[in-house]
């Protein structure tokens, strides 16, 4: 007992001990915090007037110049964090200054050695400022880096500064080949990061989509999913027909955003597709050309299974002038005498109400006043209908 | 009286029985040793993944760009769902501080469910919300609703009133008319901070198929200064029930869930804070209404879900996105909300753990997450209360003294008050969010406080709220709304 007693003496001493050095750690991290903060304040105070010389000349044509006098390691690194922020607010030629000021004060030199260096955690904090500096030369090197690191979050901090400082498709290919080869599938993470580069991104989004490869042709699209020129259409068309779900509906949403006119045959195909979402992006896009031409096809996506489609159909008709609400009416009447219910009768009703109540405004009242005659013309006087003046 | 002495002193005298509670006692001694070293074990194996997680965690907040990625078109939509019950006080400066989050594209569905203060009418008034008609998908059954509403000059903003069905109900109403695939649940009386969103969307985007859900890091807003939805100024809580669930908070998400998430054993992902795959939740059934602790429920089904179906999944927690909650300022508010708690836990445990547990099949969450839930969560009111007892039987048969108790205590203490100092550790490391000395010296001293009576009655409530279970009574408890500033 007496021993056991003994062992449990020792080890209240001993938390006693491992309380103790937490809580010194705690406050030396405490005071640390605390005088970096301080520290930080000072330095805005030092640098005020300089950094206000480098808002006021940045669209000069003369060149930035160095901060007066000399720095300690805290104020470098400080206004290194500073002018890091300022070159990803600025673009163009104002970047390009202040990465030339970077360049005169020493900091991609100094950021270079860091990451030659051993220190992990010093490679990782120089990569990320060689990225914001667009480093060029620092590419082998954070490649290389990139391919030994493991699949964490700080593997994409390295791959996105490649991002920035690469001058050549090559080198991104190969960063997004070594992203890819970690086993993670990221297409938006790795098309965001494409985005921060200088290069050609839209030629090479348009190579993966070419390539055959299912990862690549996924990056390539998310890329280019914002893009709405006609030749994107072209380009996308026959991933249409994929058998990856992923790739057929990115594609499917690209054509449809691009093409200055959907042929028949294509608006048949797909509002005839077994994916609910497809049918419902189909007549979405339909509904945003406003062309009567495609009057008809809404009008059979009335008979649609998934009540969005009917919904989206339905509003794309009443868009669409005379011409589509006719048709909705008349679709309306046809479902009622078929035996089919007075949904869509309801709908037009809804309408119609929802109308009246903002005849205030010119285009409501006339889209009112169309909708009621098609109505009216369709299923005759309604008592229920409420008649503006 | 002198009657009872004599016949405590009769039994006392009987050997046989004596030695058989003795026997008992120190049976019980060695369950109770062995059940304190695997729980310490425990606790350190998690704080250890959790502070060798935090030099990566902050390695990610130093090294990403918010704005840059909150401006992104890659960053996934999300459908923000505000389940809100008799929440006329909190909800306007609640949905406003939504509606200007710095993301890129996002709905905020805000559900009223049945409240009978003012909720509806300050919700209309204040947004000139009109009727519609959407469509709804009938994906999970809730409660009928009355009306959905909605206002085009705030595009992102929709109104559903229903009847009331419980906060589970709710949720899953915001998820028949949400539009995108990821949706997010925040708590009506919570402020979300601008860029929390944004940074659960890059944890989100660095396994986008894999994660199923990403939880975010609960803050407590008490004493903080409130201005337009955003947190002005943090402030340390100054009333006692709130600093002392301030570092309690701290000790839960950043000591207990960083760990747990970095071996995928996550099991709740708070109902303040949180961001889901919706199509996951819909097949899972969505949230189970009828009783508190749906937040845990839900993860547990999605563990569950995805292990039976062999389907890789990860759910993973996001420190550095901060929800503010108004933490209960009284013992009545703070006593209900814990035993609504202890509860769901039961429930939780008994409708879904007890069938994935120490079963291989469910990995990490079935032989590690869930054991320590049942045996040292669920099941703790009783081995303390018990413990307790035996310490009295110990004294009153002479098998201990008071210098040995002492001994044993002060180790409990010391080996748990190092835990509290490792949260504090990261909280200082990572985000150092309170910022003078003082308010790290208030954090210990709360620290020390919570053994000083507040987990002892959290262990009562805990013990309140299964007798609850076992009565069927399964109400909401007390909860009463203030402004932010007060």
């Amino acid at each position: 007992m007496y021993s056991h007693m003994t062992s449990a003496v020792y080890i209240v001493y001993g938390l006693i001990a491992v309380n103790l050095v937490f809580a010194v750690v705690l406050y030396g991290i405490k005071f640390r915090n605390v005088k970096q903060q301080k520290a930080h304040e000072r330095f805005h105070k030092k640098f005020k007037d300089y950094l206000i010389y480098i808002q006021a000349n940045i669209d000069s044509e003369e060149r930035l110049r160095v901060p007066p006098g000399r720095m300690n390691r805290l104020e470098f690194n400080l206004l290194q964090e500073r002018l890091n922020d300022m070159i990803e607010s600025f673009a163009g030629e104002q970047r390009e200054k202040l990465i030339d000021l970077c360049g005169q004060i020493g900091f991609p030199t100094y950021h270079l050695q860091r990451l030659r260096g051993r220190s992990y955690r010093r490679k990782i904090d120089a990569a990320y400022h060689l990225g914001c500096m667009r480093v060029k030369e620092a590419v082998p090197a954070m490649l290389e880096l990139l391919r030994r690191h493991k699949a964490d979050s700080s593997l994409f901090v390295i791959a996105r500064a490649i991002a920035k400082c690469a001058q050549d498709p090559k080198d991104i290919k190969d960063m997004v080949h070594i992203l890819l080869s970690k086993g993670r599938s990221i297409p938006d993470l790795i098309a965001d990061m494409i985005e921060e580069s200088s290069i050609d991104q839209t030629a090479l989004f348009a190579q993966f989509i070419q390539s055959g490869q299912p990862e690549l042709i996924r990056i390539g699209l998310v890329g280019l999913k914002a893009y709405t020129a006609p030749e994107m259409a072209a380009a996308v068309y026959r991933l249409m027909d994929s058998s990856n779900k992923e790739i057929e509906r990115k594609s499917i949403e690209i054509y449809l955003n691009s093409t200055v006119f959907l042929p028949a045959n294509v608006v048949n195909r797909l509002l005839g597709h077994a994916d609910a979402e497809i049918r419902l992006l189909t007549v979405q896009a339909l509904s945003e050309h406003r062309n009567s031409a495609y009057a008809g096809a809404l009008r059979n996506g009335l008979k649609d299974p998934d009540p969005r489609v009917v919904h989206a159909s339905a509003n794309g008709l009443l868009r669409m002038g005379e011409k589509g609400m006719l048709l909705f009416c008349e679709a309306a009447k046809d479902s009622r005498d078929s035996g089919e219910g007075t949904v869509l009768q309801d709908m037009i009703e809804e309408e119609l109400h929802s109308l009246s109540a903002r005849t205030q405004n010119v285009n409501y009242l006339t889209q009112y006043n169309a909708l009621l005659y098609a109505y009216e013309r369709t299923f005759g006087k309604n008592k229920r209908i409420y008649r503006v003046v | 009286m002198g009657d009872i002495i004599r016949i405590i002193e009769y039994y006392l005298q009987d050997a046989s029985w004596l030695n058989g509670l003795r026997s008992f006692l120190f049976a019980y001694s060695t369950f109770a040793v062995c059940y304190v070293i695997a729980i310490t074990c425990l606790y350190y194996l998690i704080f250890g993944l959790s502070i060798r997680k935090t030099f990566a965690l902050k390695r990610g907040i130093r090294y990403n760009r918010m704005n840059k990625l909150s401006g992104s078109a890659h960053v996934p939509p999300v459908s923000i769902l505000v389940p809100a019950y008799n929440e006329e006080l909190t909800i306007i400066e609640n949905v406003r501080s939504l509606l200007s989050l710095h993301y890129p594209e996002y709905e905020v569905i805000v559900v009223n469910d049945g409240s009978k203060d003012g909720t509806f009418n300050t919700m209309i008034e204040e947004f000139r919300l009109e009727k519609i008609n959407p469509i709804l998908s009938s994906d999970l059954k809730t409660a009928k609703i009355r009306g959905i509403y909605y206002n085009p000059e705030y595009p992102s903003l929709y109104f559903i009133d229903k009847e009331n069905g419980g906060k589970a109900d709710s949720l899953n109403a915001g998820i028949n008319l949400s539009h995108y695939r990821l949706i997010s649940t925040i708590d009506a009386d919570s402020l979300l901070e601008k860029d929390a969103l944004t940074r659960i969307a890059r944890v989100y985007m660095e396994n986008p198929e894999e994660t199923v859900a990403v939880g975010g890091n609960v803050r407590i807003v008490n004493s903080c200064t409130v201005e337009d939805g955003i947190v002005k100024n943090v402030r340390f809580p100054k009333k006692l029930l709130p600093a002392l669930q301030n570092v309690e908070y701290l000790k839960a998400f950043l000591g207990g869930r960083i760990g747990w998430s970095a071996m995928n054993g996550l099991i709740i992902v708070s109902g303040a804070f949180g961001v889901f795959q919706k199509d996951k939740v819909i097949a899972v059934g969505g949230y189970r209404g009828g009783y508190p602790g749906e937040d845990m429920n839900i993860v547990i089904k999605l563990h569950r879900y995805c292990l039976e179906n062999k389907i890789p999944y990860r759910v993973a927690f996001c420190p550095d996105a901060v929800c503010w909650t108004q933490a209960p300022e009284t013992y009545r508010i703070l006593s209900s909300q814990r035993k609504r708690w202890g509860r769901g836990n039961l429930k939780n445990m008994i409708e879904e753990g007890i069938h994935m547990v120490f079963r291989p099949k469910y990995k990490v969450f079935g032989l590690l997450t869930l054991p320590y839930n049942i045996l040292f969560e669920t099941l703790n009111p009783y081995v303390r209360i018990s413990g307790l007892l035996a310490i009295i039987g110990y004294w009153l048969l002479n098998m201990t003294d008071w210098s040995t108790l002492a001994i044993f205590g002060l180790i409990n203490f010391l080996s748990c008050f190092v835990l509290s100092l490792g949260a504090l550790f990261i909280e200082e490391v990572t985000f150092s969010r309170y910022p003078t000395v003082g308010d790290l010296n208030k954090m210990l001293l709360y620290s020390l406080f919570m053994f000083l009576g507040y987990r002892q009655i959290g262990v009562w409530w805990r013990l309140m709220g299964h007798i609850d279970f076992f009565r069927n009574n399964n109400t909401w408890g007390t909860m009463v709304r203030t402004n932010f500033n007060k």
